[in-house]
């Protein structure tokens, strides 16, 4: 099977840091977990049910949170995760990487709303997305479950306090290393290249236009950072000869807008509207 | 192995117990290795395909998926001949030149329709799942493997003795099989947003499609995650990374577990005890790993039940038993079997070995990059 299209040649391109791993997942740092969250919060387990979908071919499980704090976002009071597989009778459907939440027990969740239902949230990273909460029975601590042993809080990855050492963490401690990540300044950092899909291109004189676009692939370009696909990017174009030269000046991450300088060039022939390009970053 | 302090696992980070002789394969185990396990009657039973039998078809929707490269590089395969072969390394699992299992699979016709999981008895790998829920942006799913499994233990019914049927499907398929819990439909879905590549090595930038086949063939023939780093079944790699298209001796033993041949029994070994914080007991889903004595590679591993007890298949030759305590402190209840919360204690680069949570903090000596694929854990 061979690619017909260019849109691999452009995305390869895309710089994604070492650490950025996976089989099933890419693991993800905290830092890049808050950007990717639409919603951060600490909530506790009311009730859990599996349930079919109306086809009735498919398995989820829906987990009810009471919300007990926002870090971010604007979650409701009552929260749905949904989780593919489940059991329903004796159909048991496993998926692994889910989360097996626990009745009353509380979590730190991070999450997304479901592009299907907005209503219900799906878990960023799958089981990175959730740390459970636990007193610790000899010092009465509230600490944290960390899913994968230890999260690094950004760049650099080494050195004294960038990862938080696992696989339990003083709540405390966490609360305020999740601040941290989600204070710091999101910088993209030079080299990265970023596979773009124009979405708008409008004149606003005859040899300029603004233009608007989503990335088309996930993109970690560090521990510290991830740009999700799909995320708006906008720019300048101006004519120069027989090409456009386009300028893009920011990318909306997880909602923050983060400034960019970066340049592309495309042919003036045809419409800029629906190309796929690559944005390299200067 | 009985008795494994936390002090002693913290003060001494590999070596916890000697375990050099061997005995024969017993009875079936009740829990080893990562599999997906069904309560039957009380006894957790992993889940495995009837009559070792697995047939997969690839959702061919016409247009070949933008998301895989199959044209740079060195080397580079199609599609179906990269998920080719790594459907073919879990059938052909040997270790040290003995075929241990007997397990068969197929690749049937392509279909067209059948884009997303579904539980309709046919197995299909996809690259077009158009589901937004199953690959959200930005969330680091690279690829999914949905596995529906049935099993005895409903309404008080009893098969015949060693024999069990199920009818699955809406009563498309009635199957007879000798296991009391099995697998009867297994999904693969690719991230449409993730890059893949078939050459080899395969693109630095580019997730290796071998490699990450690979590792949902063995979700859809019933492994759950290793927790040893250079498995096949360790949930992470690396882009620009190949090694883990290759099946290491604990993704060999595991699946020719589910499916042993004849010659299973006959030529592995078995390594059992418990796991146990003193005066406290047993350490529920403790990882324990049998390690080679004279290479210091690890062989193979699996979680301690619920008492702490373990078992191991080992080829013949002398070991090292590690145990890791998942569990962050003496409250060892908090975990499942579903967390592995904290499973990297021991592979992580900053995590030691073990963790003295005691003292509210993890202490011995860290393993300098673990995850290497190295495998050596001293």
């Amino acid at each position: 099977m061979r690619m017909r299209t260019p849109l691999f040649a452009v995305s390869v391109a895309v710089l994604m840091a070492a650490s950025s791993s996976a089989t099933t997942l890419v693991r993800m740092s905290l830092n890049q977990l808050a950007e990717a969250s639409t919603e951060i919060i600490r909530g506790r387990v009311i009730s859990q049910e599996s349930r079919w979908n109306p086809e009735h071919n498919r398995i989820y499980t829906y987990t009810t949170l009471i919300l007990e704090q926002s870090y971010k976002g604007n979650p409701p009071s009552l929260l749905v995760v949904q989780q593919p597989g489940g059991r329903i009778g004796n159909v048991h459907v496993f998926v692994a990487g889910t989360v097996q939440f626990h009745a009353q027990v509380g979590y730190v969740l991070f999450l997304e709303r479901s592009a299907g239902d907005s209503y219900k949230f799906l878990l960023v990273g799958m089981m990175q997305g959730a740390c459970r909460i636990y007193r610790d029975a000899k010092t009465q601590e509230e600490k944290l479950v960390l899913p994968l042993g230890a999260l690094r809080r950004g760049v650099p990855a080494s050195g004294a306090g960038s990862v938080i050492a696992g696989p339990a963490v003083l709540a405390r401690q966490f609360q305020r290393d999740l601040s941290a990540a989600l204070n710091s300044p999101l910088s993209i950092p030079r080299g990265t290249a970023i596979p773009v899909a124009i979405k708008s291109a409008q004149f606003s004189s005859v040899t300029r236009m603004n233009v608007k676009g989503r990335t088309i692939s996930d993109i970690f370009p560090n521990p510290a950072l991830v740009i999700p696909a799909g995320s708006a990017i906008s720019g300048r174009a101006e004519r120069t000869g027989d090409s456009w030269k386009i300028s893009w000046t920011e990318v909306s991450i997880g909602g923050k807008p983060v400034l960019l300088s970066a340049r592309s060039t495309e042919a003036v022939a045809g419409p800029l509207l629906g190309r796929i390009l690559v944005v390299n970053v200067r | 192995m009985r008795g494994v302090s936390r002090e002693f696992c913290a003060r001494r980070k590999v070596m916890v117990g000697m375990v050099g002789g061997l005995t024969l394969l017993g009875a079936i185990l009740a829990f080893a290795y990562t599999t997906f396990q069904n309560d039957v009657y009380g006894v957790p039973v992993p889940s495995v395909w009837p009559n070792a039998s697995f047939t997969w078809v690839l959702n061919n929707s016409g247009t070949p998926p933008v998301n895989v490269d199959t044209t740079d590089g060195t080397n580079p395969l199609p599609i179906k001949t990269a998920l080719l072969n790594s459907s073919g390394s879990w059938a052909q699992a040997s270790l040290n030149g003995q075929q241990l299992t007997i397990l068969s699979i197929v690749n049937g016709s392509d279909v067209t329709n059948l884009p997303n999981p579904q539980i309709d008895c046919t197995n299909v790998v996809s690259f077009n799942d158009n589901n937004p829920a199953d690959f959200p942006t930005g969330t680091a799913v690279v690829a999914f493997t949905t596995v529906s499994t049935d099993y005895y233990g409903k309404n008080g019914l009893l098969g015949q003795p060693g024999t069990y049927t199920f009818t699955e499907c809406n009563g498309q398929e009635t199957i007879t099989t000798t296991s009391p819990s099995i697998v009867f439909d297994a999904d693969i879905a690719f991230n449409p947003h993730a890059q893949f590549s078939t050459s080899t090595p395969p693109l630095s930038n580019a997730f290796d499609l071998e490699a990450v086949a690979a590792h949902e063939f063995g979700h859809a023939l019933g492994l759950d995650h290793s927790g040893i780093a250079h498995a096949v079944m360790f949930p992470f790699g690396d882009t620009g990374e190949s090694q883990q298209r290759t099946l290491s001796s604990d993704d060999v033993i595991a699946i020719s577990f589910l499916y042993p041949s004849s010659t299973f029994a006959s030529y592995l070994g078995e390594i059992s005890g418990q796991a146990a914080f003193p005066g406290i007991g047993g350490i529920f889903a403790a990882h324990v790993l049998a390690i080679d004595a004279s290479t210091g590679n690890v062989v193979v591993d699996t979680l301690a039940n619920s008492g702490g007890n373990y078992k191991l298949f080992v080829p013949p030759g002398s070991y090292n038993v590690l145990v890791l305590p998942l569990a962050p402190d003496d409250n060892h209840g908090i975990y499942s079997l579903s967390d592995f919360s904290g499973w990297t204690c021991g592979y992580d680069e900053s995590a030691p070995p073990c963790c003295n949570t005691g003292a509210d903090q993890c202490v011995g000596v860290p393993l300098v990059y673990p995850t290497d694929f190295t495998g050596k854990f001293y």
